[in-house]
């Protein structure tokens, strides 16, 4: 039985199935946002992994589909969050941090764009910022959203800010293969970006101009980690590397062809409302 | 904080695949201070049976025929009373706890009667994008191909710029207003048009400026069977009437007016294409009030920078 969007609504018990770690920041009230966000996409299957440091106090959840592992030390986390990606049968993944949370239809809209494109292996949604009384604020343009594996590490060189939302960061579990090898997690850094720049190894990152996240500005979730080595090549890219990004992120289209002439940039991922499907565009 | 009343009405008429999730969006906000009106022109497809599932929620339901959206609209104003307006037609949704950044804007900014949150879009089947569709031929640095970022430039309007011509994108999901503008403007919607609420607009702007927020406020589904769509000919037809005659309007009443659309013509590009320097004049010419933004450590919407 096919609705008015193109939906095939039988399909839901064949429906891919989630995995979702879940990265505990010490409170319980962002704790429940973050579950009663993820419980909400109900036409899926979710495995939800709860990580927690162990000198924290978390109630256990009681609930299928939802563990609770505690780690010691930054080391014993990633090695715990890489073996529960490694051993889950779901098929695409996300890890977040407690006090980030999806939108209602985020996981849907994953599952619709990898199943229309079988080459996009990672992706990344908008991700609005949620202000203290709940309602959501959207800042910034896509091209501030687009990433090369260039642009991101020289973003951990300066440490500027900008990073990608792991709670619209998705990607297949079917190359964690092609993953694993490049993960050298460091202890100092944030757990996502030694991931991102893994993931980065297998494919470039496709960004999607679809609200996934939203994310609580003041419990500054992202801290960065250490100021990456000052690599010879990053050196001599560095003053070029500034000129274009911020042409580029200021998206001043007639110096835009900087970046379309070098190629660096995975398509963005849009929504057509026409077809009710989604198109790959290059801006 | 206090919460001023808000008055949402919402017109149905055989909406029951969509208008579930547009009360939901209102009712889940869990605003206290606000007034919920429906009124329903006789659906027959079992709308009624999910109004009435939240009707000890709804503060007035209205069931009788009317001649169309406007009149119905007008039925459910004259029900409310409360300080702050708006409308959400049944197939469209408020963002999660919306009306808390409306209450917040019009505490805060005494000199806002109306606002517009950052337009937003949902796909028949919910998605919430941050685009509507573009057509997306000409060159690649065409306004089409960088729908988004131009979005805050696009979403902010003045009536010099709306006498123009640029005036399609103010979403009316996103809007809401003061009870003192919608009373000086003659508390009622033009019933004998579809594009009544851009009628509505071009009254409003005779008396105050339209600011725009980064707040997600409400959002458009499209589903292709939207009466803007089924009757887009009318619309537009309507919609260009009234631009017409508003236009006239300050024509007659600005000496100016045409040496000033002039300008605003040459120096609009510029805006659009991020020219340093030269970008600040369009703003300037065309009078557009700036942006309300969100100040994430004063944790209060303030003012921006025109």
């Amino acid at each position: 039985m096919v609705n008015i969007a193109g939906e095939n609504t039988e399909s839901k018990d064949t429906a891919p199935a989630f995995f979702v770690g879940v990265v505990f920041n010490g409170s319980e009230d962002d704790l429940k946002g973050t579950l009663k966000s993820v419980l909400k996409q109900n036409s899926f299957s979710r495995s939800i992994h709860i990580f927690y440091p162990v000198q924290k106090h978390i109630v256990p959840i009681e609930q299928d589909n939802i563990t609770c592992t505690s780690y010691n030390s930054k080391d014993d986390f990633f090695r715990k969050l890489a073996d529960a990606i490694e051993g889950t049968e779901a098929d695409y993944c996300t890890v977040l941090w407690s006090g980030e949370e999806f939108f209602e239809s985020a996981f849907d809209s994953v599952n619709r764009i990898f199943t229309q494109y079988s080459n996009i292996n990672w992706l990344t949604g908008i991700q609005a910022l949620r202000s203290p009384a709940g309602f959501n604020i959207s800042l910034g343009s896509t091209a501030m959203r687009r990433w090369s594996y260039k642009i991101y590490e020289h973003n951990l060189y300066k440490n500027s800010g900008r990073f990608i939302p792991p709670a619209s960061t998705f990607w297949r579990k079917d190359i964690w293969k092609q993953v694993s090898p490049w993960l050298h997690f460091v202890e100092q850094n944030d757990f996502c970006e030694d991931l991102w720049v893994a993931l980065f190894k297998t494919q470039q990152l496709y960004t999607c101009k679809v609200y996934f996240s939203t994310s609580a500005n003041d419990t500054k979730l992202y801290k960065p980690g250490i100021k990456r080595p000052n690599s010879p090549a990053l050196i001599e890219d560095r003053a070029l590397e500034r000129v274009k990004e911020f042409f580029f992120i200021n998206n001043i289209p007639y110096l835009r062809f900087l970046y379309r002439a070098e190629g660096e940039f995975a398509p963005v991922v849009r929504f057509d409302h026409n077809t009710q499907s989604y198109f790959l565009s290059q801006y | 904080m206090q919460y001023p009343k808000i008055s949402i009405v919402t017109v149905s008429f055989n909406s029951a695949q969509y208008i579930e999730a547009g009360i939901l969006s209102i009712l889940e906000q869990g605003y206290p201070a606000l007034e919920y009106i429906v009124v329903d022109g006789g659906s027959t497809d079992g709308t009624r049976d999910i109004i009435d599932k939240y009707r000890y929620r709804i503060a007035h339901v209205i069931y009788e025929p009317d001649n169309g959206p406007a009149e119905a609209l007008n039925k459910g104003f004259k029900l409310a009373t409360g300080e702050i307006m708006g409308w959400l037609n049944s197939d469209d949704r408020l963002h999660t706890r919306s009306l808390f950044a409306v209450a917040e804007i019009f505490n805060s900014l005494n000199d806002v009667s109306w606002m517009m949150g950052f337009p937003t879009w949902f796909s028949a089947n919910g998605v919430c994008v941050n685009e509507i569709y573009y057509n997306r031929t000409g060159p690649y640095f065409f306004p089409q191909y960088i729908g988004d970022n131009l979005h805050l430039k696009f979403a902010r309007w003045s009536k010099w710029r709306f006498a123009m011509g640029d005036f399609s994108a103010i979403q009316q999901e996103s809007v809401f207003w003061r009870r003192s503008l919608w009373e000086k403007a003659g508390s009622h919607v033009k019933e004998e048009f579809i594009a009544f609420d851009l009628e509505l607009w071009t009254r409003f702007f005779e008396h105050a400026q339209l600011y725009t927020a980064q707040a997600m406020v409400g959002g458009f589904r499209v589903h292709g069977n939207q009466v803007s769509f089924n009757q887009q000919q009318r619309y537009k037809q309507e919609s260009q009437k009234f631009i017409d005659a508003f236009r006239q309007r300050l024509f007659e009443q600005n000496f100016g007016y045409t040496m000033r659309t002039l300008l605003a013509r040459l120096t609009k590009p510029f805006y659009y294409y991020e020219t340093p320097v030269l970008k600040k004049i369009y703003p300037r010419v065309v009078d557009l009030p700036p942006h309300i933004i969100y100040d994430f450590l004063k944790k209060q919407f303030i003012i921006g920078e025109s």
